[in-house]
């Protein structure tokens, strides 16, 4: 028996705006295992940067249930630096270069610079961006951007990894590229890897296990394996195993009754 | 020829032809229509004022480019100090901002006079009216600029659980600059207005003086003179903010000129 590196119980979410209250989750329950790469799939606006904000600890509302991180609170878990985030876009300062974007988490836990900064390059050679160290942010292609922002996420020597979607606006070549590094960073890192798509190819090809996200307010609808081998290729998405499993999770997409979901097949 | 080389000629060129047109058209209206000098001098009539004005003109042009830098310079900082103020401490930004969001809308110049009695007739009424007439525009852009950070932003600190001085060196205040700089060239050129309208209310030297003095002796070529002057120096006082705002945020310059191509 495995682990448990992050677990949802019960949990219920809404926004509090002044007056009105936007419920987004309505009893959520999932685990992830140490080392597992899980995936949430659902429509847009479903809720996942909810779920994965309120596993960071970074949303405030009412909320019931519980959320545990390594036996502790997302709040603990993020003070003591326990998560990375890679958002949806590459949030990186424009006005600081390449490896000063990638030294931000060192200089926030104060750790000395030398070794940093050693660590920065390592990891910024390890993506294929090392050349790009000492360039201005806006001189980088998208796709270089969000490998940026990945080593950076990295540079905190984090447990867990929370993806929110961050190859979708990619384009093919750069979206294998950096599903590929994932894979690899994940697995030589060990890390635990909670993925977030409305994508059901790009959860398919990255997880171990997808879970299948109802419309708002959202809860598990369904648990998928997805066995395949790794690593995987972007290339294997027409092989028959990986149909298979697409197809399995995309059952499971439209037996919600909806057939909300962007990307994927049609 | 390099299309590129092309284009900046044609941009630098094309205006510059049709300034030279405007310049001829005028000497020829001038002296065909016969208009009187005091009424609208000829291009000539501005070369020989401009010769007979030339011994005192460079101080008269010290004096308000001093003027106006050192209002500039006084309103800009004092604005953007009581911006971080305001953004360090809720109470004071609560108590203060609709005040001054209404001395937005005020016509400060109107204080001109009163500034004169109060401080004389020297350099420090103007300096006073310059940093005024800078101050409010400096201290909201900063204070919306302190403001208007991207969320996600503040979500990537509060992800690596930075502590809010952290928050504020290394994302607040650099955000801010892009707000900071396009307020800082309108208040640039607020500063020489200031400047020339302080010098119209009293004073013994400057450009703004000497408009006045001109207008006095209806010696319209001089006031030409004068106001050209006024206008050259307010463009180049605003080309040294812009040009400062390229190497200060200079993400910001890139973006914008990448837009606009
Ligand atoms: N700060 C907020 N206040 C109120 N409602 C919000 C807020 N953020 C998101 N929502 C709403 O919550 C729902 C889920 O949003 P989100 O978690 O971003 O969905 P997803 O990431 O799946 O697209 C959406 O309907 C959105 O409008
Ligand atoms: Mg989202």
């Amino acid at each position: 028996m495995p682990e448990t590196a992050l677990r949802f119980d019960d949990v219920h979410f809404a926004y509090e705006n002044a007056s009105i209250s936007v419920e987004v989750i309505r009893s959520l329950s999932f685990d992830v295992s140490s080392h597992e790469i899980f995936g949430l799939v659902g429509p847009s606006g479903c809720g996942k940067t909810t779920i994965l904000k309120l596993a960071a600890d970074l949303v405030t509302g009412s909320t019931s249930g519980s959320i545990v991180i390594d036996g502790t609170s997302p709040a603990q878990a993020r003070a003591e630096r326990r998560i990375a985030i890679l958002f949806q876009r590459p949030i990186l300062l424009p006005w600081r270069n390449v490896l000063e974007n990638v030294l931000l988490p060192s200089q926030i836990a104060d750790d000395p610079p030398a070794p940093s900064k050693a660590k920065a390059m390592e990891l910024l050679d390890l993506a294929g961006v090392a050349d790009f160290s000492d360039r201005p942010i806006h001189e980088l292609s998208g796709g270089m951007q969000q490998r940026v922002s990945l080593v950076r996420s990295l540079m905190s020597e984090p447990r867990l990894l929370y993806l929110d979607e961050p190859f979708i606006s990619l384009d093919e070549v750069v979206k294998e590229d950096l599903l590929q590094l994932t894979q690899r960073v994940a697995q030589s890192l060990s890390l635990t890897v909670l993925h977030v798509s409305h994508s059901l190819e790009d959860s398919v090809l990255l997880c171990d296990r997808v879970a299948v996200l109802a419309p708002r307010p959202t809860t598990v609808s369904q648990l998928i394996d997805i066995s395949l081998d790794r690593p995987r290729h972007y290339q294997q998405r027409i092989e028959p195993e990986f149909l298979e499993a697409l197809s399995s999770v995309r059952n499971a997409v439209h037996a919600n009754g909806r057939n909300a979901l962007k990307g994927g097949l049609q | 020829m390099t299309s590129r080389l092309r284009i900046r000629l044609t941009s630098i060129g094309l205006p510059a032809l049709v300034f030279a047109i405007f310049l001829v058209v005028w000497q020829v209206a001038t002296s065909a229509l016969r208009i009187p000098q005091y009424i609208l001098p000829s291009p000539a009539d501005l070369v020989s004022a401009f010769d007979r004005v030339s011994k005192t003109f460079p101080y008269d042009l010290w004096v308000t480019s001093i003027e106006a830098a050192s209002g500039f310079a006084l309103g800009s900082v004092g604005g953007f100090l009581l911006a971080l103020c305001f953004a360090r401490y809720a109470m004071v930004e609560k108590s203060l901002m609709p005040y001054v969001i209404a001395m937005k809308t005020v016509p400060i110049v109107a204080i001109a006079p009163l500034l004169v009695i109060w401080l004389g007739a020297g350099l420090m009424p103007k300096i006073i009216l310059s940093a005024l007439i800078c101050f409010f525009p400096v201290l909201i852009s900063t204070v919306k600029g302190l403001k208007e950070v991207d969320p996600d932003q503040i979500d990537l600190f509060r992800s690596l659980a930075a502590t809010d001085w952290q928050l504020f060196k290394w994302l607040r205040f650099p955000s801010c600059m892009v707000y900071l700089f396009p307020s800082l060239r309108i208040s640039i050129v607020f500063a020489v207005i200031g400047a020339i309208v302080a010098e119209f209310a009293s004073a013994n030297a400057g450009l703004g003086f000497k408009i006045m003095l001109a207008s006095f002796h209806v010696d319209t070529s001089a006031m030409f003179v004068y106001i050209i002057a006024c206008a050259l120096l307010s463009l180049i006082l605003y080309g040294i903010v812009a040009f400062a705002e390229r190497f200060a945020v200079p993400w910001s310059y890139s973006e914008r000129t990448r837009g606009d191509l």
